[in-house]
């Protein structure tokens, strides 16, 4: 029969323990007759050594099946036809009952063994279905091709009863063990299927003819998906790196725009022989305040790009977290409600650079300035093992979630920006604290405000603490 | 000259608004400063101020829904201060109804310039039945034109032209503007129809035509008949 390789070879399905059982089960029914001999005539316990062959047939298949008949009619002979005790038969009738019966169980088993055939062939259907439902989902879900690959071969092999079956997306010819079966789309090689030579002819003719079909086809829709991926992801790069550039400009114009605006309008300003003392003042004092902003900005660029350029080397000593973050206050523009410091007494030293670290705290000390309002903006720090935490919190509008790690990146600017930062200070921050060892993060409940959250590490062996005055420091 | 009057003045850069108070009450205006699209909402809204100056960029808006938001109650001149790269806007902003723009960075002679000139459009916007400007002399009621005395024969649509041009002197209308106003809706994107009738009214009324004294263009933007 050309679908025997179905079977799937279950330990019962031995044919010794097939044998064991029909010389067991003949002789327990053969007891359990002798017994009932008074009862009932033999003739009629006879039938129950079908039991015997409908077991082992639909067990243990046909041969084992038409040896129970066979040992199951000598039985009978033996122990219940007349002459008992032997193998003759001393009346004809008894012939035609031996022979009728021998007949039954031989159908018996032929009929038993063909039920178990087509629930076992049924039964590999369903392997293969599932096969095939299980290389879809590996194949066009969520990893790529070649991830998927070696799952798919174990899938093929274990279905199939087979030791190894690898699948590649190459042409990789026969080796000595192995024979390669092609996968061919549309005429074209799309890769190959490799199988051990010394496994069954069957399993591999089932391979050939009902896998490698469906292994085909998912294979190329894998790989057209897959296709189709690189070039959204591509298109979307494109189409990103284009809305990136677009925004600096914009930033960097309105950045420099606006300061020149103010500053253009204040110095022709200053001409007019009508302008009051307090007038002339004021006027002075936008265009001060505007040429800071514009030498900040210069500043911020040229930091991003030695920060970019990898050129921002710290030179690091030992300095005090309290004298940096008050000398950053000192830098920033005051929120209205101004800087609530408390720093607490017993913070290591860092080992940093110092005026790298005054930079990043000032312009997250700005930034949360600028949505502070009306609230002050605290700053607490913390030594925990081997790492100082320092929190600069607002109790402005919040960052929503999905803001919370693009407000690090340049020119990146909230939606409403009070004061209209120039989107630069945040990812020089980070820059900064990053290259002295440290990270930087932003937290935050929308509607309650924001922390920004500084890790600094403190090296092995810092002094416990220094002040500003500290002889210890530089 | 200027005609005083209290201006709104409303940008989202403090520093810009400071200077620009500093400088138009120097020029004899009174100010009120706006830092967003909602304050200046709010601001003219409470007491009517004589014009506007509104940034086109501002946080909870732009310059254009401001501009269209108020010409739903009010004709008051609006100037729009913006900068390059905002041509889109500013053409948006002007067919809104804004009456002209300033680019940044400007100097105070030109801001105050301008605003007096569209301040003068709205004292001056009567319908009145005959205008002389120099050598040019128009009458409404009459439909006739005079160029130094001498009659100039305007087509209807010539006509139709230089009324809405005149009736808005000092104002700077859009392509857009004047094509809705004279050939109707179905008409606004025809530029090439426009510039060919300009030429023609440059012709006939301009003293020299190739350098018009009357109606001067703005590139890419529209016309204007000097006020």
């Amino acid at each position: 029969m050309s679908d025997h390789f179905l079977m799937s070879r279950r330990p019962r399905d031995s044919p010794v323990i097939g044998v064991a059982v029909a010389v067991a089960s003949v002789a327990a029914i053969t007891a359990a007759n002798f017994a009932l001999r008074e009862v009932a005539p033999p003739v009629s316990t006879g039938v129950v050594y079908l039991l015997a062959v409908l077991l082992v047939s639909s067990n243990w298949g046909l041969w084992p099946g038409l040896l129970t008949s066979f040992l199951s009619a000598g039985a009978f002979n033996f122990f219940h036809i007349h002459p008992t005790g032997a193998f003759h038969v001393a009346d004809g009738g008894n012939w035609v009952a031996l022979a009728v019966f021998l007949i039954a169980a031989g159908v018996t088993s032929t009929l038993a063994h063909a039920a178990r055939e087509r629930t076992e062939e049924a039964e590999q259907r369903r392997r293969e279905a599932d096969l095939t439902t299980e290389m879809a989902r590996l194949l066009l879900g969520g990893s790529s091709i070649e991830e998927s690959l070696p799952a798919v071969g174990r899938g093929i092999a274990d279905a199939f009863g087979v030791e190894s079956v690898t699948v590649e997306l190459s042409w990789i010819d026969s080796g000595p063990r192995s024979k390669a079966l092609p996968l061919v789309v549309d005429g074209d090689r799309i890769g190959t299927v490799l199988v051990p030579r010394d496994a069954e002819r069957a399993s591999l003719d089932a391979i050939r003819d009902r896998v490698l079909p469906a292994l085909e086809t998912l294979v190329a829709a894998a790989k057209r998906r897959s296709e189709l991926e690189s070039q959204l992801i591509e298109t979307k790069a494109l189409r990103r790196s284009d809305a990136v550039q677009k925004a600096l400009l914009r930033a960097v114009s309105h950045d420099l725009r606006s300061p020149l605006t103010a500053i253009t309008a204040a110095v022709r300003g200053l001409g007019s022989d009508t302008l009051s003392e307090a007038a002339r003042d004021e006027l002075a004092a936008v265009a001060a305040s505007e040429t800071g902003r514009l030498s900040r900005l210069v500043d911020n660029l040229l930091d991003l790009s030695r920060l970019q350029a990898g050129r921002a080397e710290p030179r690091a000593s030992w300095c005090s977290l309290e004298e940096i973050v008050l000398a950053a206050a000192d830098a920033a523009q005051q929120p209205a409600a101004g800087f609530d410091i408390a720093l607490g007494d017993e913070l290591p030293g860092l080992n940093c650079d110092a005026a790298q670290l005054e930079r990043a705290i000032a312009n997250v000390l700005e930034n949360s300035a600028r949505f502070a309002g009306d609230r002050p903006v605290t700053v607490r720090a913390r030594a925990a093992g081997a790492w100082v935490t320092l929190r600069v919190s607002d109790s402005g509008p919040g960052i929503p979630r999905e803001e919370l790690e693009r407000i690090f990146e340049p020119f990146h600017r909230a939606a409403e920006r009070p004061g209209g930062g120039s989107g630069l200070g945040l990812a020089i921050a980070r820059g900064f604290v990053e290259a002295n060892g440290g990270r930087l993060r932003a937290e935050s409940v929308p509607g309650r405000g924001s922390t920004f959250v500084f890790q600094l590490p403190t090296p092995r062996g810092a002094p416990a603490r220094t002040r500003p005055r500290d002889p210890a420091m530089t | 000259m200027n005609a005083g009057g209290r201006i709104l003045v409303c940008d989202d850069e403090p520093q810009i608004l400071r200077a620009l108070g500093v400088i138009l009450r120097d020029a004899g205006f009174d100010v009120v400063t706006a830092a967003s699209a909602g304050e200046a909402l709010d601001a003219s809204a409470v007491r009517p101020p004589d014009a506007a100056i509104l940034d086109l960029v501002l946080p909870d808006g732009d310059g254009v829904d401001v501009t269209r938001a108020i010409r739903e109650w009010s004709e008051m001149p609006i100037l729009v201060l913006s900068a390059v790269g905002e041509e889109e806007e500013k053409i948006r902003a002007l067919d809104a109804g804004a009456d002209d723009y300033v680019t940044k960075p400007f100097g105070p002679g030109e801001l105050v310039a301008r605003l007096n000139a569209i301040l003068r459009r709205t004292s001056g916007e009567r319908d009145e039945p005959k205008l002389v400007v120099g050598e040019l002399e128009v009458d409404f009621a009459a439909h006739s034109v005079a160029l130094s005395g001498s009659p100039v024969h305007l087509t209807p649509t010539e006509f139709e032209l230089l009324r809405s041009l005149v009736r808005n002197r000092g104002r700077l209308m859009t392509h857009a503007t004047l094509l809705r106003e004279v050939w109707g809706l179905a008409h606004e994107d025809d530029t090439p129809l426009l510039r060919a009738h300009v030429a023609n009214l440059r012709r006939k009324i301009e003293p020299e035509p190739s350098n018009p004294r009357f109606v001067t263009t703005d590139p890419g933007i529209g016309y204007r008949f000097a006020s």
